[in-house]
């Protein structure tokens, strides 16, 4: 079956054994019409990198405006805009499309396929992006500004924005259906397209983790395009979905945007614990320990993600028999990570560690992330949630699970796989020291910001009061450390495709998945034009 | 036992902060929640506490084996990969642990839980409702039942634009403050006007989200008297982060002395408002200046040219300089699918004065003036749409000046809301009724003032009673005797409608 697939895929290519007679178009062509599973993914990295300079430097202004009370930069609904378009960017435009590349670069090199299941299909996937960041950039310079609505765009006050709310909403629709198509992909590529003998659980964990990645997104992504589009009925058609006044439930849109909310989390974080799961072992220089518990932990928390979206919505006032309900739900999820995390030390216990900068940032992933998961953990029991519902102590929650999660674990992937990629070496000690500078000016950044929320600091607002005023300080410059910082990352990326040393085919030792084992660095343009034989 | 843990931790968060960053050591860190003013506060205060705790623990124990495994199999130390990859009873073990561990915290965290939500038994009610960009408060039962007043900001804008320094409760303070007796359990019913809020006072550990449409409640039970500061919570657009809340917890004796004091200035207030008040247009102007500066300004800026396209300019407007009816109707309802929310809820004095003030400040130069008297008539309109408010105050219907000049009795004399002289519909059936009575010298007629039971009963009556009076000059002034009128006692008509059947005098053929 899979042998049957795999040559239809790449029938043109049959015979082409040998690569220097790869056919690949020159010039903005072959990025404009690209059908190849490494050109899109490297388009999907590049494009989030953009995206998260662009939400880095909303988030810079919005530090600067908060280095001192009082207003000194910016107004009020410009710096709302900013942090909702902050999120939007961060969350669709920088995080999840880096992820869909390195699945795109990975998953057909990781199950011995020659390329994506529906490479067209994958072209659109990727070219829908830039018009959606287009629109969202373009928000801004509507009418009245940004929609300063919050990433949560929240009813009714999304009702009351101006034009902008629209152009975000239409982004919306593009990014989401751009999703479900990569989606689609993945899940075809994964189950159609191994090699033989890569049954399901042989499969390296990074595409176990996509595969239920992918499921998430087919699942929650229309959930999400059905609250942004009654939101624009409601603003344009007369429909009171989300209108008190003509019957309709401004909670109600909270319940559809959290049931999208929640599992997009994961959606997040999952892919990040695949990349870690590979770096940690091949550091390690040991296998990853209970791989198979990995699995079903992945798919736990995955199906726990579904039933526990009110958790977002303690306050909102919900009767306290489903107070309870969502709150041991939630606290359940605990347990599958709790595993993950176990595994992860487990897996070093014993090892053979070396600390490459790939190995330092899935350690930084490892330490901060399990912070930032017990934060959530602190955060799900309803009683304490009450006092620090949207406050910076949430902020700072977040931050740990998705920038030193999601992030920390990114730049682990690219680190460990830039060889591969680029068939170059990046410099290790400037790899270092981006590592060490991210760690420490994250922390400073974050860190101080549970106590601002315990303290009482509400979240999203452009000014504070005077008790909250040295800690701010603190962070704000912590942020501009952190932001400077990662413009070190993009001089390391540079430096390595232009002037990298040569890098082995297989770079570390310790790695043990077939693009290591079976291809040369770097890989060839079609990745196996013949099914390897898995043992 | 627990408050010890909680100072154990603090003391160590701080000593953990005075390492990381010794330059600003000196300066005051709050590092943990403040402190509570309720029983149920302290029992939170507790859970995070012990809670915090539990995850420091087991942090340390998985990070301190991966630490060891860190230090002691390195590469570099000559350290052996083993080969192990899974072990059943360890993956048993560690699924099972964290299960018991959560077990065990559910147990305080969700007897703590239900003791938030019992809202029952309360001593006074207070519903609070969340505005852009204020909060408004009723006491709705108990002790202060009746009160009612809106708290907004009460920071000057120079101190948060940096031309002053700022105040020791910068951005934390409002012009009114909510004031509570002390141990006396106090249920907040939450509501919004416009968009979703959330009233937030940590010391006080309540959080409800103030959701249009629709009522929440919360509860506390303040241990010490004092002032507690807290803001809205939720996302609410332009001035989300300057709309605070503050109150004030007084003991018994004090919260009964101002309950007093706040009934004697609503009975003042009641007085200097009386429906039959004759403004001026200057009183008009000033009472809406400051309306104006505590409601409208945050959007429409003291400029009054806005900050368009969300926050359209007045100065110059067509609404506001255009037929009286629509600026008011716009005031009173707002316009659905914008910013602009609906201000019935402040009182017919406020609206007209802001309407008459916007009319004739910045390029306005109308010299219209909008009386308390006309708002109470366009409210009569309800929750009627936007355009047709303002429609029963001016037209006369056909049917009714058809009826009046047939001369035929009965018949209504209409009055414009709050006047005691006919509208010109009104007039027409007087004179109708004169002509009438002028050919029939016999006929006797008996006259009944009506109103309805909305807003202050006795000043209705009063009113309605002017009007017949009205009515009966008016006849006198054209000659019929005064043996052939007949007055009757001002009757009531039952509120709704249009509210012009309870603007009327009839004139019936006496029985």
């Amino acid at each position: 079956m899979s042998t049957a697939t795999h040559d239809a895929a790449h029938g043109h290519d049959h015979g082409h054994d040998d690569h220097a007679h790869e056919h690949k178009p020159y010039g903005m062509m072959r990025w404009v019409g690209s059908t190849n599973h490494k050109d899109i993914g490297t388009m999907y990295l590049w494009f989030s990198f953009t995206m998260f300079l662009v939400g880095g430097v909303m988030a810079l202004i919005i530090r600067a405006e908060l280095f001192q009370p009082g207003l000194q930069i910016v107004r009020p609904e410009f710096f709302n805009s900013m942090t909702t378009y902050h999120g939007l960017i961060m969350v669709f435009g920088a995080i999840m499309p880096a992820f869909v590349g390195f699945a795109n670069w990975l998953i057909p090199m990781q199950i011995g396929a020659p390329d994506m299941a529906f490479p067209r299909m994958n072209n659109l996937s990727f070219w829908l992006l830039p018009p959606a960041a287009m629109l969202l950039i373009a928000a801004q310079f509507a009418p009245g500004g940004g929609a300063g609505v919050g990433w949560t765009m929240y009813a009714p006050l999304t009702t009351q924005a101006g034009p902008a709310m629209d152009l975000t909403i239409f982004a919306v629709h593009i990014l989401g259906m751009s999703s479900i198509m990569g989606s689609i992909n993945i899940i075809t590529t994964i189950l159609n397209m191994r090699a033989p003998g890569m049954g399901l659980m042989k499969m390296p964990l990074f595409c176990w983790t996509w595969l239920i990645t992918a499921y998430l997104l087919v699942a929650s992504m229309p959930v999400l395009a059905g609250a942004v589009t009654m939101t624009l009925t409601d603003r344009h058609f007369g429909t009171n979905f989300f209108n008190a006044a003509g019957g309709g439930d401004p909670v109600l849109y909270q319940h559809i945007f959290w049931f999208f909310g929640h599992p997009e989390v994961y959606i997040i974080a999952i892919p990040a614990f695949g990349v870690v799961s590979q770096v940690i072992p091949a550091f390690s220089r040991k296998p990853l320990f209970g791989y198979a518990s990995m699995v079903y932990a992945t798919a736990s928390i995955a199906i726990l993600s579904f039933m526990v979206w009110a958790h977002h919505m303690y306050t909102v006032g919900m009767p306290v028999e489903t107070q309870l309900f969502f709150m041991y739900a939630t606290t359940l999820i605990a347990i599958p990570t709790g595993v993950k995390v176990f595994n992860w030390v487990a897996t070093m216990w014993k090892g053979s560690l070396t600390f490459e900068t790939p190995m330092l940032f899935a350690l930084g992933f490892l330490f901060l992330f399990t912070l930032g998961g017990f934060t959530g953990l602190v955060l799900s029991i309803v009683p304490v949630d009450v006092q620090i519902h949207d406050t910076y102590y949430v902020v700072a929650h977040f931050h740990y699970v998705m920038v030193a999660g999601a992030l920390f674990s990114a730049f682990a992937g690219i680190y460990f796989w830039l060889p591969k990629w680029t068939g170059r070496m990046y410099n290790e000690t400037l790899g270092k020291w981006h590592f060490w500078l991210s760690l420490v000016f994250f922390n400073v950044t974050f860190f101080v910001q549970h106590f601002l929320g315990l303290a009482g600091m509400p979240r999203r607002v452009p000014d504070y009061a005077l008790q909250f005023a040295e800690f701010n300080a603190i962070s704000s410059v912590g942020a501009f450390g952190f932001g400077l910082s990662q413009l070190l990352f993009l001089y390391i990326v540079l430096k390595c495709i232009c002037s990298g040393e040569k890098a082995l085919d297989k770079q570390w030792e310790g790695a043990d998945s077939i693009e290591w084992t079976m291809l040369p660095s770097p890989a060839p343009y079609h990745s196996f034009t013949t099914p390897p034989t898995i043992k | 036992m627990r408050n010890k843990l909680a100072q154990i931790f603090a003391a160590l968060s701080k000593a953990a902060m005075l390492l990381m960053i010794p330059a600003v050591a000196f300066a005051e860190y709050k590092l943990n929640l403040q402190t509570p003013n309720t029983a149920l506060g302290h029992t939170i205060f507790d859970l995070h506490t012990i809670i915090t705790w539990i995850c420091v623990v087991v942090f340390v124990l998985v990070f301190g084996f991966m630490f060891y495994a860190v230090y002691a199999h390195r590469k570099s130390v000559g350290h052996k990969a083993a080969n192990f990859h899974e072990h059943f009873w360890v993956e048993v073990a560690w699924t099972l642990a964290p299960a018991i561990i959560l077990l065990t915290m559910m147990v305080p965290a969700t007897k703590s839980l239900v003791m938030l939500r019992d809202t029952s038994d309360a001593d006074l009610t207070i519903k609070a409702t969340g505005y852009q960009w204020k909060w408004g408060y009723d006491y709705i039962r108990g002790e202060g039942e009746g009160i009612s007043f809106y708290s907004s900001l009460s920071t000057p804008q120079a101190q948060i634009q940096g031309t002053e320094p700022k105040g020791e409760h910068y951005l934390l303070e409002t012009d009114t403050v909510v004031v509570v007796p002390v141990g006396k359990k106090v249920r907040m019913l939450v509501t919004a006007a416009d968009v979703i809020h959330a009233w937030w006072v940590p010391a006080l550990s309540v959080k409800q989200d103030a959701v249009p449409g629709f009522i929440r409640d919360t509860w506390f039970k303040a241990e010490k008297p004092g002032i507690f500061r807290g803001q809205c919570a939720e996302l609410c657009g332009k001035d989300h982060g300057f709309m605070p809340i503050v109150v004030e917890v007084k003991s018994a004796a004090d919260y009964s002395a101002w309950v007093a004091s706040q009934k004697a200035n609503m009975k003042k207030a009641a007085v200097a408002e009386a429906p039959d008040k004759a403004w001026t247009l200057d009183e008009l102007k000033a009472r809406g200046e400051k309306v104006y500066a505590s409601n409208c300004v945050a959007c429409h800026q003291a400029s009054g040219m806005g900050l368009p396209p969300t926050f359209p300019a007045l100065s110059g407007s067509k609404i506001a300089t255009g037929p009286k009816e629509g600026h008011l109707a716009m005031v009173l309802n707002g316009k659905a699918g914008t910013a602009m929310a609906a201000f019935k809820h402040l009182s017919d004095a406020d609206i007209a004065g802001v309407v008459t003030y916007e009319r004739n400040a910045w390029a306005n130069k109308t010299g219209d003036m909008v009386t308390p008297a006309e708002v109470k008539a366009a409210r009569g309109g309800g929750a009627a749409p936007v355009a047709a408010a303002p429609a029963a105050e001016v037209v006369a219907p056909a049917a009714a000046v058809a009826a009046g000049a047939t001369g035929a009795l009965p018949a209504a004399v209409y009055y414009d809301s709050g006047k005691a002289t006919a509208s010109a519909e009104g007039k027409t059936s007087l004179d109708a009724v004169i002509a009438h009575l002028k050919t029939n010298a016999d006929a006797k007629v008996e006259v009944t003032g009506y109103t309805d039971k909305a807003g202050n009963l006795a000043a209705n009556m009063e009113l309605a009673k002017q009007r017949a009076v009205s009515v009966r000059d008016a006849l006198m002034a054209a000659g019929v005797a005064k043996e052939r009128i007949s007055m009757k006692p001002p009757a009531t008509v039952e509120a709704g409608g249009d509210g012009k059947q309870a603007r009327r005098v009839d004139i019936k053929p006496t029985a």
